[in-house]
């Protein structure tokens, strides 16, 4: 692979005072990134890991919590929803993996984004993907109190009253989210292979579970059909609701923020991001078969986010509704840890270029942990647990992933049209350029069918980091953009 | 790489406090050492950040252990690793340059006496070599140890039923400073070990070790892992093979780690070479 080694003598630095900060961090192995010193950077994610990093967090949303909720909206046509969800992501994993491919290092969309298209954009997508990761953690552990109540709820625990306004989904939530987030900045090692495990358990246990209400639904156990119109509430529904659960697919691009440290990086990127939505797709879809099979879209609504427990207990009695209680702890456990890790790589990734205060990316030596970027994380996360609003936290996540989405795809066209030398991929998108034009409509298009209330919290925030950019970080030039010139 | 090169591979936690004693670059300075120094950070940093932060005085430690290495005889080379997995860099590494023995630390006032557990064929030519390259230019004792497993010695022990004051599975020790002539007072199963030993003391001598350096600890005992870690705690430094695979390994651990562990002394370990490609 060869460096990035940009000179930009046509876009000499506006201000003297703020440096050009970008320097290439090293040449890339299939092992290790070597530095300029000659220090070696060892890759340690395979391609399992980086499966697993992708499944896991996308499984949390799309099983545990959105079969109810999307149901209710849409009917048994939410498999359709989370079908469409699945295409718009693969039309974003192919342009992102070849992207990944011609620059594997840690900061994902942020570093391509910038490096394609400028500091200005990649302030935007920058702050947009550490905002849009907590909004997304938040909302999963908004999921893990539901499902922490539905277990002691199981237990026969009597309902515990709380402080003020907020329920118990939210004390627990935010409980469990100051808990991670300390975890996290005490510092963590081998969790890769922790992850490995839960999701390789995960996975056993759906399959066994989909499996199983899949022959059951289809008759072959001889259960009564429930007769229910494929389509009951139209199909503009269909679409609203595939905006809602696009949050199942946030996960591969996450695999994207972990490309520095990814073993053999040109081959296992692409097949881990293209991997994984294919695997969670196929899941999905025949989860709500097997979810609107049992019961009906109304029905599936009052039961709301743990809505599956009761799928599970309806085939298969309570050992399944506990299995899956325990996997959707599981679930939305590991889904908000792979977040937290992935935002504090994207606020690395920023402050590095000067984008964002360096200070936040420092690792204090008794742990080994950039503790401030991570309570930049679990801070506002906590915040917005104790909000609570499952669907808004869901739709704002997706709304900034889905800007930063389809830049990406624009990133991709730009970055052929201009070939610059030490662009190199070398796993190269299909069906170019149809697939990142597509790519980037049907992402940003995806973006109108939002609830109100997400598309304007959205926006305000895609304001205010241009607000941000403007007042602190406007004479940033980054070397190795071609965009500023 | 030709076989007779020696290099051992001295992995050294950087930024951790760890350190090389002395006595251990005293004894290593008679062959080439490959100095990785490695930093194990946790999954919530990214390597990069890591280098950022840390880049300096990592090198500035490094090339303090490098320099005091340089006063010896061989060369020096260093690595300098940033990493989530110690045990795949220190694999890499050892593959990369091509380095069959690894240094496993632990503190070492004075190396007096080392000891060479032998388990068998395997690899026997390279750890003698090895172990007489490396105690070279010292006076230390070697003692050349084998824990023969009860099975070769059925017979053995039967016969010195009369001869010993316990039965059973205890642990019998025997010391032959000579050169193998007394092994005979010995029994028929002994003379299966015998060889042995004196095969390994004649492949030292041959290296260029002085015979009255040399020691021979022959243990028959139902538990030779056993017998190996109290022979070990009774040495200053241990040069040992590593284990074939099987599922004891897999289940207790690789035996040099457990040396290693209840050891006061430092343990090199002397691996398999993989064919190279």
């Amino acid at each position: 692979m060869t460096e990035d080694r940009l000179v930009d003598d046509a876009n000499p630095p506006t201000v003297p005072s703020q440096p050009d900060v970008e320097e290439d961090i090293g040449e890339t192995t299939d092992e290790t990134t070597v530095t300029e010193e000659g220090t070696e950077l060892e890759r340690t994610i395979g391609l399992m890991g980086g499966l697993t990093i992708g499944i896991g967090t996308m499984i949390g949303a799309g099983i545990f919590v959105f079969p109810g909720l999307a149901a209710g909206q849409a009917g048994p046509a939410a498999s359709a929803s989370f079908a469409i969800g699945a295409v718009v992501a693969l039309l974003v994993a192919l342009p992102t993996s070849e992207l990944a491919t011609a620059m594997p290092k840690s900061g994902g969309g942020y570093y391509f984004i910038s490096r394609g298209m400028g500091a200005g954009f990649g302030a935007i997508v920058g702050i947009g993907l550490w905002l849009g990761l907590v909004f997304a953690t938040a909302f999963y552990l908004v999921g893990f109190g539901e499902y922490a109540l539905a277990v002691l709820v199981e237990l026969g625990v009597p309902r515990p009253s709380t402080p003020g306004p907020w329920g118990i989904v939210s004390v627990l939530g935010v409980l469990f989210g100051i808990l991670l987030t300390a975890v996290s900045i005490t510092g963590t090692e081998n969790t890769t292979k922790l992850q490995n495990g839960v999701v390789s358990l995960l996975l056993g246990i759906l399959f066994v579970f989909l499996l199983y209400g899949g022959l059951d639904a289809l008759g072959l156990f001889g259960r009564d059909q429930t007769p229910e119109t494929y389509a009951p509430f139209g199909t503009m529904p269909i679409l609203t609701t595939a905006a809602l659960v696009f949050t199942s697919y946030l996960g591969f691009a996450q695999i994207a923020t972990v490309a520095g440290e990814m073993k053999q990086p040109n081959r296992n990127l692409p097949l881990a991001m293209v991997g994984s939505v294919v695997v969670v797709a196929i899941l999905y879809v025949t989860t709500i078969f097997v979810a609107t099979s049992a019961f009906g879209s109304e029905q599936l609504s009052r039961l709301g986010e743990t809505a599956i427990v009761e799928v599970a207990r309806a085939y298969l009695g309570l050992p399944g509704a506990i299995a899956i209680l325990l996997a959707g702890l599981l679930a939305t456990i590991s889904s908000a840890n792979a977040s937290i890790l992935s935002a504090s790589r994207a606020l690395y990734a920023t402050s590095r270029d000067a984008l964002f205060p360096q200070e936040v990316s420092t690792i204090n030596l008794r742990y080994g942990t950039p503790h401030l970027a991570l309570a930049l994380v679990g801070g506002p996360t906590v915040v917005l647990v104790a909000v609570g609003q499952t669907e808004v936290l869901a739709e704002v996540a997706s709304f900034l992933h889905l800007v930063m989405y389809g830049l990406i795809c624009v990133t991709l066209l730009v970055l052929r049209s201009r070939s610059p030398e030490w662009y190199q991929p070398s796993f190269t998108v299909p069906g170019y350029p149809l697939v990142p034009i597509v790519g980037a409509i049907a992402s940003f298009g995806m973006i109108a069918f939002m609830q109100r209330a997400s598309q304007s919290i959205g926006v305000i925030v895609i304001l205010a980091t241009l607000g941000w950019y403007f007042l602190y970080a406007r004479d940033v030039t980054l070397k190795g953009s071609d965009a500023d010139e | 790489m030709s076989e007779s090169d020696v290099r051992v591979l001295v992995p050294i936690a950087i930024l951790e406090g760890e350190a090389i004693p002395e006595s251990v670059i005293d004894i290593l300075g008679s062959v080439d050492v490959v100095l990785l120094g490695y930093h194990v950070i946790p999954d919530q940093t990214a390597t990069a950040q890591a280098h950022e932060q840390f880049q300096e005085k990592a090198n500035a430690e490094l090339r303090e252990w490098a320099d005091q290495f340089e006063t010896g005889d061989g060369d020096v080379e260093t690595h300098l690793v940033f990493t989530h997995d110690r045990d795949q860099t220190i694999e890499r590494i050892a593959v990369e340059t091509e380095t069959d023995s690894i240094l496993r630390l632990n503190p070492a006032p004075a190396i007096d006496r080392v000891l060479i557990p032998i388990r068998g064929e395997i690899n026997l030519d390279r750890i003698c070599e090895i172990a007489a390259r490396v105690t070279a230019d010292t006076d230390t004792e070697l003692v050349v140890f084998h824990a023969a497993a009860d099975e070769g010695t059925r017979e053995d022990k039967d016969a010195q039923e009369g001869r010993d004051s316990q039965e059973g599975s205890d642990a019998q020790e025997r010391s032959d400073t000579q050169k193998g002539n007394d092994a005979q007072e010995g029994s028929d199963a002994r003379e299966n070990e015998t060889p042995l030993l004196d095969r390994v003391e004649s492949r030292l001598e041959a290296a260029g070790v002085d015979p009255t350096r040399i020691t021979q600890q022959l243990v028959v005992t139902d538990e030779p892992i056993d017998a190996l870690l109290s022979a070990a705690d009774e040495v200053d430094f241990v040069i040992m093979g590593e284990d074939k695979p099987s599922i004891r390994e897999l289940v207790f651990g690789e035996t040099s780690e457990r040396v290693a562990e209840s050891s006061i002394g430092p343990v090199l370990v002397v691996r398999r070479l993989v064919e190279p490609q």
